[in-house]
């Protein structure tokens, strides 16, 4: 099944492995994709400041709405914009870029969308484009904010990734993990699990791993967007640990923009024909 | 003041007053004292005026808070104005002020200080809006509509061509950019495209290149027409921005009395709210100085706690007539949860709320100071004690600014009970002489001289008949059980008198809370030695 069309009607954070992964070129696609199936709503969550897209060099994509979309815009970015739009909402937070306001396009047109700070603005920013109308929002994520994924409740996310010859062993392992803590089960209420039972509440970096003579047992993470080990790292804690988390966002996707990085290259790292499966490789390449 | 607050735990029940409006949260923050009795009066009235009226209608109450939850802040600057965000939030906050002051009585809006005068304006601003939705329309300018409309002939043209120009592409090279704004290929691919004039190539990387769609004259001479209309449509919209916004300016001082009035009718709902869920009363408020009278007073951070450990709850009734008060009492006694809910209670008087008492007579204080727990602090080389005294002559000194509340609790118990006693009674002796001094202080020190100015009160204390008859036969286990053995069995009542009277629940607590019975035996022996 096209993976695009499992998007619909839900929250879908587009989170990049770095700043200028190609989220935004994404979002556009994803957008062009999904019309005709119901209301769609897009914002972003973090400004990243860059003017240009460095994946395809072009500036800076802005969002193309059609009429009846639903965008987050920043009040400084609606005043050159091309959108013709009407108001919904305008959001008491500040942001450095002026206050968040909520408009639907009356006619197709272009705008730079915006987002709020923080996950109880993004909750309510969501909300409201629910109440308006949107089944599918796409919301486009800053480089460090993948975590916002797990505030989104039954939200999915597709990790974009921007693969060169300088980044091609730490993309292959940032994938990896991702995909292996994807995998991990949910913890279930009454589950008998191997003891001791150690719950790491909020991230799980090197420096809270257990002791290394805590040989066995079960390691509780809350979610894998809360994961900020190597890919050596997380594969000892596997070895070590019956693992479990608490909530599993859904991940839809990888989405691979490789640059000057062939694809048997890219998955020769990976070392998983099952990864190297589920990816998606620059949806805008032609191959013939 | 702040140390008074804590220890009322006043936070336990601001955190509950929950304005819904911005203007109503600002002056939340302010966190205003009322020393003024007409001032404070007036709180109180609008408070009762809107509880009355909310009585029983549920659905007028549900409406009122709708509406006063929808209520934006108002930014009157013309920088604030100057663009469609600043306008819709001008219509918002006229919108829900409107129908919040269509749902009061004629009476009740001129308590409040409403004049509605801003129907022109609002009809105005709604030419822009549907539900609460807001938008430059076409009716703000007839020009606006014709640009609007040339507009919307160029979109299905541009599309028309464009669907035209990716049809020839696809047949001619195998290219699909309908859901694509580019294409990326690969060197041999591009080889091929090399002279095609309706694509655009770049490199993408070293074996890649970007194609991009070129969609012709005529295109670009449509699509350039939309953007010399598109700029003719923003500078209408300009223009009627401006219009808008000096219309909005132009009622400034009516929107600013809304303002206020809707920060009034909100923090007037909300005691009201607080009243009827809370089951507050109005206090009286008497001349300084008048008794303070108090009739089952709660204390209800306590109150809560309590039931939430399944352990009853006593609240308290005194008459305070003197303006010294001394308070006499044993360990658990309940002096500190006296002071406490005269705090609290008298805190809440003065912040504008009701109370939770059956009744409350007071009078009006220019401020409260609160002086005790300080015996596991130390600060800036001072111990414990010092830090009383500090505090002590910090109060003192703000007797000749005006009236003052003030509590102390177990004053100087830090230091040797004789001392201790000498300093207490010196004390009040010197405050009882103060005018402007209303002073209770919770002891478990006895006999000290409070001079003619004081009164003297006790916490009723242990009841050791009931507890006896009770406990015979039966061991308390938990630190649960011995707090409910102790809350079961101690009267938390306060009796006129005690002055010279030695509390005597000390070692029998000491049992509950299991001491040994050898040492509570020997102890009780020392205590029948002394006598």
């Amino acid at each position: 099944m096209d993976f695009i069309k499992g998007l619909r009607d839900r929250t879908v954070f587009i989170v990049g492995s770095k700043k200028n992964a190609g989220k935004t070129t994404f979002l556009n696609y994803a957008l062009n994709r999904l019309r005709g199936g119901g209301g769609l709503g897009a914002l972003s969550v973090g400004v990243d400041g860059e003017p240009q897209d460095q994946v395809f060099g072009n500036p800076k994509p802005q969002v193309r709405a059609e009429k009846g979309d639903l965008l987050l815009c920043a009040e400084t970015a609606l005043k050159g914009a091309d959108l013709h739009c009407e108001l919904l909402n305008v959001y008491p937070f500040r942001t450095a870029i002026g206050r968040p306001v909520l408009v639907r396009a009356l006619r197709p047109g272009r705008a730079e969308i915006s987002g709020p700070e923080n996950n109880e603005q993004l909750a309510e920013v969501l909300a409201d484009m629910r109440r308006y109308g949107a089944g599918t929002v796409l919301v486009d994520g800053a480089v460090d904010r993948i975590t916002q994924v797990a505030a989104g409740g039954k939200a999915a996310f597709v990790y974009v990734a921007r693969v060169e010859p300088e980044n091609l062993d730490s993309s292959a392992a940032a994938i990896k993990l991702l995909w292996s803590a994807s995998t991990v089960p949910l913890c279930r209420a009454g589950e008998k699990l191997p003891e001791p039972v150690l719950i790491i509440d909020g991230a799980l970096t090197p420096g809270r791993l257990p002791a290394k003579d805590v040989k066995r047992g079960t390691l509780v993470i809350e979610d894998l967007t809360k994961i900020f080990l190597s890919w050596q790292q997380w594969q000892e804690l596997r070895a070590r640990f019956e693992l479990r988390c608490g909530a599993r966002p859904d991940l839809a996707a990888f989405v691979i923009n490789l640059a000057n990085v062939s694809r048997a290259e890219f998955e020769k790292r990976l070392a998983s024909p099952a990864l190297a499966e589920r990816l998606i490789y620059n949806p805008y390449e032609v191959t013939r | 003041m702040e140390k008074f607050r804590a220890f009322a735990e006043f936070e336990t029940f601001y955190a509950q007053f929950k304005p819904l409006t911005p203007q109503g949260r600002l002056y939340r923050e302010a966190r205003p004292f009322f020393t003024d009795a007409a001032a404070l009066k007036a709180e109180y009235d609008l408070a009762e005026a809107l509880a009355a009226f909310l009585d029983g209608a549920r659905h007028k109450a549900d409406k009122l808070r709708f509406h006063l939850r929808n209520i934006p802040a108002l930014e009157l600057s013309s920088g604030a104005l100057s663009g469609a965000p600043g306008l819709f939030l001008a219509r918002k906050f006229l919108f829900n002020a409107s129908e919040i002051f269509r749902l009061l009585p004629a009476p009740l809006r001129a308590r409040f200080g409403v004049k509605w005068a801003s129907a022109d304006l609002l009809a105005l601003l709604n030419k822009g809006g549907h539900g609460e939705a807001f938008h430059i329309s076409d009716a703000y300018s007839g020009e606006l509509a014709g640009e609007r409309a040339a507009i919307a002939a160029c979109d299905p043209v541009l599309k028309q061509l464009r669907e035209k120009r990716l049809k020839a592409l696809r047949e001619r090279w195998g290219l699909d950019f309908s859901e694509r704004d580019f294409l990326v290929v690969d060197e041999k691919t591009s080889a091929k495209l090399g002279g095609a004039q309706e694509l655009f190539l770049e490199p993408f990387d070293g074996g890649h290149v970007t194609v991009k769609p070129v969609y012709g004259q005529e295109y670009m001479e449509v699509a350039s027409e939309r953007d010399r209309l598109r700029g003719c449509e923003q500078e209408l919209e300009a223009a009627a921005v401006k219009k808008l916004a000096a219309a909005v300016l132009a009622e400034k001082r009516n929107l600013e009395t809304y303002a206020q009035a809707l920060e009034k009718l909100d923090v007037a709902a909300e005691r009201a709210r607080l009243a009827a869920e809370l089951k507050l009363v109005r206090p009286l408020i008497r001349k300084y100085h008048s008794p303070i009278k108090l009739a089952k007073g709660r204390f209800l951070p306590l109150e809560s706690r309590l039931a939430a450990a399944a352990l009853k709850y006593t609240p308290l009734t005194a008459v305070f007539a003197k303006r010294v008060s001394v308070i006499y009492g044993s360990n658990m006694g309940g002096k500190t949860v006296a002071l406490k809910t005269l705090a609290f209670n008298q805190l809440l008087a003065q912040s504008g709320f009701f109370v939770p008492a059956a009744s409350f007579e007071t009078c009006l204080f220019d401020g409260a100071a609160f002086i005790g727990g300080a015996e596991m602090e130390t600060a800036g080389g001072l111990s414990g004690f010092g830090l009383e005294m500090n505090d002590f002559v910090t109060a003192h000194a703000r007797l000749k600014q005006g009236s003052l509340l003030l509590l102390m609790d177990e004053f100087a118990r830090t230091t040797n009970s004789e001392e201790a006693a000498a300093l207490l009674s010196a004390i009040l002796e010197d405050l009882g002489g103060q005018a402007s001094a209303t002073a209770f202080l919770a002891t478990h020190f006895s006999g000290l001289k409070a001079g003619k100015a004081a009164a003297s009160f006790k916490m009723r204390g242990f009841d050791t008949a009931a507890f006896n008859e009770y406990f015979s036969g039966r061991a308390a286990c938990g630190l649960g059980e011995k707090l409910k053995m102790i809350n079961k069995f101690m009267r938390y009542e306060l009796l006129q008198g005690g002055e010279g009277e030695e509390a005597r629940d000390a070692i029998k607590i000491a049992g509950i809370l299991g001491v040994g019975k050898a040492i509570i035996r020997r102890a009780q022996d020392f205590m029948e030695d002394k006598k």
